[in-house]
């Protein structure tokens, strides 16, 4: 059973129910309004973030759903993204960003967590003055601010 | 601007929470100087853990409090460290311990776990401290020796929310205070403890609900406490016999029985055999953890029972467990444990009656089998009494390791040249760690040692025939113009070598270059006959013009020759082959106080 779905620019697209299932807000829906042919409107995203959404979900559709390991210390995840994935997630920062969002809205967590790890990968190695001008950051620190920081910071954790 | 979707999506706290939790400590603490809203979020990661290094309580603090009067809050982990001088010393100023103690704790009111390493002619009473200051803690791991049950007992009745408890020394009176004031305890470690087997039994009686439970160095602990504990906890997920040596199959099989939940299973050396090895197999699914260094009745029938039950697996310490063969690593039959992030088969393989061929025709079921646990991160594969032959076997396989951060092949069999240790660390891009020894290296020429070569090359034989000589392992080379070169470059370093010419050449250079600090003769002429025929197989064929290249690559610094992977790592061995001891409190520096402040 099909699920059509429009992106805000009003362009159709036809996937498999389980795939559509992916993203839980889609689940509530289809669960909501029961089974039906109208397409489902996602205003709040495009065609072209539609598209990648969908591919992700399309290769994940067999995944089993994720369920919280309490196990897995969540500092130690970083980096922990699978070969396809990190292919997928090889998009100029605006898709990155906005495939976050999408994910954030259809709630579909795994694509939420690769979004967030690749961003975390993004700022790894860098100065925190190229953070904030690759984020379009303001430096609201005042410099005795930024020297007290850097002195707490020798005490933190490193290892 | 404000509709840029990285603008909008890093507003959301949430998702900036996510980006940061995935964020590595160095990420964080550059991430902390963004700007005040990244730092906000910051500041739980960062501080969640506090540790004081060596030696805690004897150092001026005094930049230290400013700064746990803002963050303290945050800390929930504490670790107080010493180093060995300072956990002998016998003069020990017991308020001065107290106070910086007491200070310490004030500051940090949400503390869920605490460490704390003491002096040992401390005694026990010292806890009050703890027990006045840190009352919610969750979490107590001391190496008090001095243990006086009342002292525990106190400690108990401050800190009620303690759930795990460990310690060195419990004698059965302390467990009793333990389990007469602590009903929500439910893991315990154990380690050189002075209780007996009814003591122990009379405890755990009173812990149906114990989750964890480990007993370290305790020679005389029995079967028949094993068996009685059986009957009584059948939720443990946590069991540890690391040291145990008096505990027999039939104890083990009882345990293994009820313990359908076990996630980790350390059972260090022990006297564990196949079939309890089995028995977990089949009844614990949810198994985690496998820790079996020196088991020496553990063969490859046990293990490959794990490995192909336990889906869960993602730590696999199998290391010198002699009588396990490389037929665990089977073509036909590959492993269930897809997760494993760590494996060390460390000295497998090694017992007397097997076959060193047999290793080497196994090894490429071993690469075909370690290539599918794409999840890796540690890997240690050191002391094998078998050439690995990393690279032309093990490379093309080994390189889907891409997650691989550690690699352990420490005591090769045989050393291999300096190119191909730098080729084995590329093949992976995360490599955090390489351990190996530089007598597992062969150093490459250096420049004057070429030079020799080349004059004498050109004297005697055409240079295109020499780059075509490749050294067969085993076989000596006889008659063609490596022998000869050889000779030439070392009568050339050497006065009187005489002697040599008769030997097989030395691949092992390493007192040559770059100082000509020469090695004794004498032992030179014995190692290097060993060490030529050995040789690594199949990787054996540097030519000079390789040499060449490379030296402007690497970079060689009082007798160190150095090499950066593409991982970012470093790695680097002694040209002379000699490593330095490393002492246990080595290393301070890396780890110790931070740089700058007045000590």
């Amino acid at each position: 059973m099909p699920v059509v779905l429009t992106s805000s620019d009003s362009e159709t697209f036809t996937v498999d129910k389980e795939v559509a299932e992916r993203s839980i807000l889609i689940k509530n829906m289809i669960e909501d309004v029961g089974e039906s042919d109208s397409p489902i409107p996602l205003p709040n995203v495009s065609s072209a973030v539609l598209k990648k959404v969908i591919e992700f979900c399309d290769h994940h559709r067999n995944d089993p759903i994720q369920v919280q390991d309490e196990t897995d210390d969540p500092r130690k995840r970083s980096n922990d993204i699978e070969e396809w994935d990190m292919k997928f997630m090889q998009v100029d920062q605006e898709m990155l960003f906005e495939i976050i969002l999408a994910a954030n809205y259809l709630d579909i967590k795994t694509l939420l967590d690769v979004g967030c790890t690749t961003v975390a990968n993004l700022i790894k190695g860098k100065t925190p003055e190229e953070i904030r001008k690759l984020f379009n950051i303001v430096n609201d620190f005042t410099p005795e601010e930024e020297a007290q920081i850097k002195k707490e910071n020798e005490w933190a954790e490193d290892r | 601007m404000n509709d840029l979707p990285s603008v909008q999506v890093l507003a959301i706290p949430e998702i900036l929470c996510m980006i940061i939790d995935c964020a590595d400590a160095p990420t964080l603490k550059t991430a902390s100087l963004v700007c005040k809203a990244w730092r906000s979020l910051t500041t739980a990661s960062l501080w969640r853990q506090l540790v004081i290094p060596k030696d805690w309580y004897n150092h001026d603090l005094t930049s230290l409090w400013p700064i746990l009067d803002r963050q303290g809050s945050a800390i929930r982990s504490m670790s107080l460290e010493l180093s060995t001088a300072a956990r002998v010393k016998r003069e020990v100023d017991a308020e001065l311990i107290r106070s910086q103690l007491t200070r310490l704790l004030s500051r940090v009111p949400n503390l869920e776990s605490l460490n704390i390493q003491l002096p040992r002619e401390l005694k026990s009473n010292i806890l009050s401290t703890i027990g006045d200051n840190a009352m919610q803690i969750k979490q107590f791991e001391t190496d008090i020796l001095n243990w006086e049950p009342e002292d525990m007992a106190n400690l108990l009745r401050a800190c009620s929310n303690l759930r795990q408890i460990s310690g060195h020394n419990f004698s059965g009176d302390v467990l009793k205070a333990i389990a007469k004031t602590q009903p929500t305890l439910n893991k315990i470690d154990c380690t050189h403890p002075r209780f007996d087997d009814e003591e122990l039994v009379a405890f755990v009686k009173q812990y149906p609900d114990l989750l964890r439970l480990s007993v370290s160095l305790h020679q005389f602990l029995s079967t028949k406490a094993l068996i009685e504990i059986s009957r009584y906890c059948h939720n443990i997920e946590y069991l540890g016999f690391h040291f145990c040596l008096g505990l027999q199959s039939a104890g083990f099989q009882a345990i293994f029985h009820v313990s359908t939940h076990l996630r980790v299973l350390d059972l260090g050396p022990s006297e564990v055999h196949d079939v309890d090895i089995e028995l977990v197999a089949a009844q614990c699914p949810q198994l985690e953890t496998l820790k079996l260094p020196f088991c020496a009745n553990i063969t490859n029938v046990g293990i490959s029972a794990i490995v192909h039950s336990c889906q869960h697996l993602r730590h696999l310490d199998l290391s010198w467990c002699d009588k396990v063969l490389l037929s665990i690593f089977d073509l036909e039959n590959p492993w269930v444990c897809e997760k494993l992030r760590y494996l060390d088969i460390s000295g497998i393989h090694a017992s007397y009656s097997v076959e060193a061929s047999m290793a080497s025709a196994l090894l490429p079921s071993m690469y075909h089998q370690l290539s599918l646990l794409t999840q890796l991160q540690h890997l240690r594969l050191s002391g094998h009494g078998f050439s690995l032959r990393l690279l032309d076997l093990g490379g093309p396989l080994l390189k889907k390791l891409t997650r691989l951060e550690l690699l352990d092949i420490v005591k090769l069999k045989n050393p291999i040249p300096w190119k191909d240790m730098v080729a084995v660390g590329n093949l992976f891009p995360r490599l955090k760690e390489f351990d190996f020894r530089s007598s597992d290296v062969i150093p490459p020429l250096s420049t004057t040692e070429r030079e020799y070569i080349r004059s004498a090359l050109e004297g005697h034989v055409r240079r295109g025939s020499f780059t075509d000589v490749q050294p067969e392992p085993g076989v000596p080379l006889g008659g063609g113009g490596g022998t000869e070169t050889e000779d030439v470059w070392r009568s050339g370093q050497i006065s009187s070598s005489s002697a040599l010419k008769t030997k097989p050449p030395s691949k092992r250079r390493r007192s040559k270059s770059p100082s000509p600090s020469v090695m004794p003769l004498t032992t030179s002429a014995a190692g290097i006959e060993s060490t030529q025929m050995l040789s690594e197989p199949g990787i054996y064929s540097n030519t000079d013009a390789e040499h060449e290249n490379e030296a402007d690559e690497d970079e060689v610094i009082e007798g160190v020759m150095k090499a950066k992977l593409r991982s970012g790592l470093i790695i680097s061995f002694q040209l002379s082959g000699e490593d330095e001891e490393e002492g246990p409190d080595v290393g301070d520096g890396a780890w110790g106080f931070p740089a700058g402040l007045p000590f």
